[in-house]
């Protein structure tokens, strides 16, 4: 089994249980199979073009990015917290720019942590180069808890099922 | 039960409230677009975030499955929110706006579009009339 059947079937699969959820129709047979005839629909659509690949239908950093989230969510909350304090006193407001390593080897990891550098509020990715993210922070903490790589390891580790074929989509197919 | 599921629930909502507040007052408050975009996050990650955990604890999964809708609002909403934000501020970066900083000074890293050759989106922003 090729990469790309295996792209578009789980694309379908993924599409046809979005169907099923958001319609809630489960017995009418027509319209199971105009569900199915939709997602295959999409599904062509996206191989026409060419969104079939490991950035498309990243099947295989899925398991991975669903145990970061948890994680993720709870740097949310404390960031929320910290720039809640900011806006309540303004005064300790001090804003940095700086680049921050990026240690990601494929595209698909390094734009899951620019993601989650903008995801916690006080600090937005700027400017995305390789091996290097531009970060505005709102204190300059920001910056430096970003520095320590905690959070960059941990998308590193996302993006590991990708190890190896970084940047070489085409090839792939 | 249902009480103590009201309590949670109006709990989550109006601490959603709060927070959607406090980032209303944060763009007010806050000098410059870069910082303005920082308090606009609040609202995206836990003001509503907060209001659909809310919203999820009136609704349950119920027979028309809102839940599961709300569930994918927030999924989507986490999504697309920092592209967003990344695109605003890379093109205010871009198009000459410097971050304010607390002694007026430039910052440590930024992105020089003039000097940049290699990069041919960087080369892109370049506008022939973008002398600033």
């Amino acid at each position: 089994m090729t990469h790309a059947v295996k792209h578009a079937l789980s694309l379908f699969v993924v599409l046809y249980a979005l169907w099923l959820l958001l319609s809630g129709h489960w017995v009418d047979p027509l319209l199971l199979t105009l569900g199915a005839v939709s997602a295959a629909l999409a599904v062509f659509v996206a191989w026409r073009m060419e969104g079939l690949d490991h950035e498309g239908v990243p099947v295989s950093v899925t398991l991975n990015a669903l145990a970061y989230w948890p994680w993720l969510l709870w740097q949310i909350v404390l960031a929320n917290l910290a720039v809640a304090r900011c806006i309540l006193d303004p005064g300790r407001v001090a804003p940095r720019m700086a680049w921050v390593p990026a240690s990601q080897c494929s595209d698909l990891g390094t734009v899951i942590y620019a993601n989650s550098i903008t995801l916690t509020p006080g600090t937005i990715s700027v400017h995305v180069e390789r091996g290097r993210i531009l970060v505005h922070a709102l204190e300059g903490g920001g910056i430096d808890d970003l520095e320590a790589g905690e959070m960059d390891r941990r998308c590193a580790r996302v993006e590991r099922p990708l190890a190896g074929l970084a940047g070489t989509p085409k090839e792939r197919g | 039960m249902a009480l103590v599921l009201d309590i949670l629930s109006w709990a989550f909502i109006i601490g959603g409230g709060v927070f959607s507040l406090l980032s209303g007052i944060g763009v007010v408050r806050f000098p410059d677009v870069f910082t303005r975009m920082h308090a606009a996050s609040l609202a995206d990650t836990l003001g509503a975030g907060l209001i659909i955990l809310g919203l999820l604890l009136q609704a349950g999964i119920g027979a028309d499955l809102v839940g599961v809708k709300l569930i994918l609002i927030l999924v989507f909403l986490l999504f697309t929110s920092p592209v967003v934000t990344h695109a605003l501020a890379q093109a205010a970066l871009l198009d000459g706006e410097r971050p304010w900083t607390r002694d007026g000074g430039p910052t440590e890293g930024t992105v020089d579009v003039r000097e940049s050759e290699g990069d041919a989106f960087l080369v892109d922003a370049r506008a022939p009339d973008g002398e600033r």
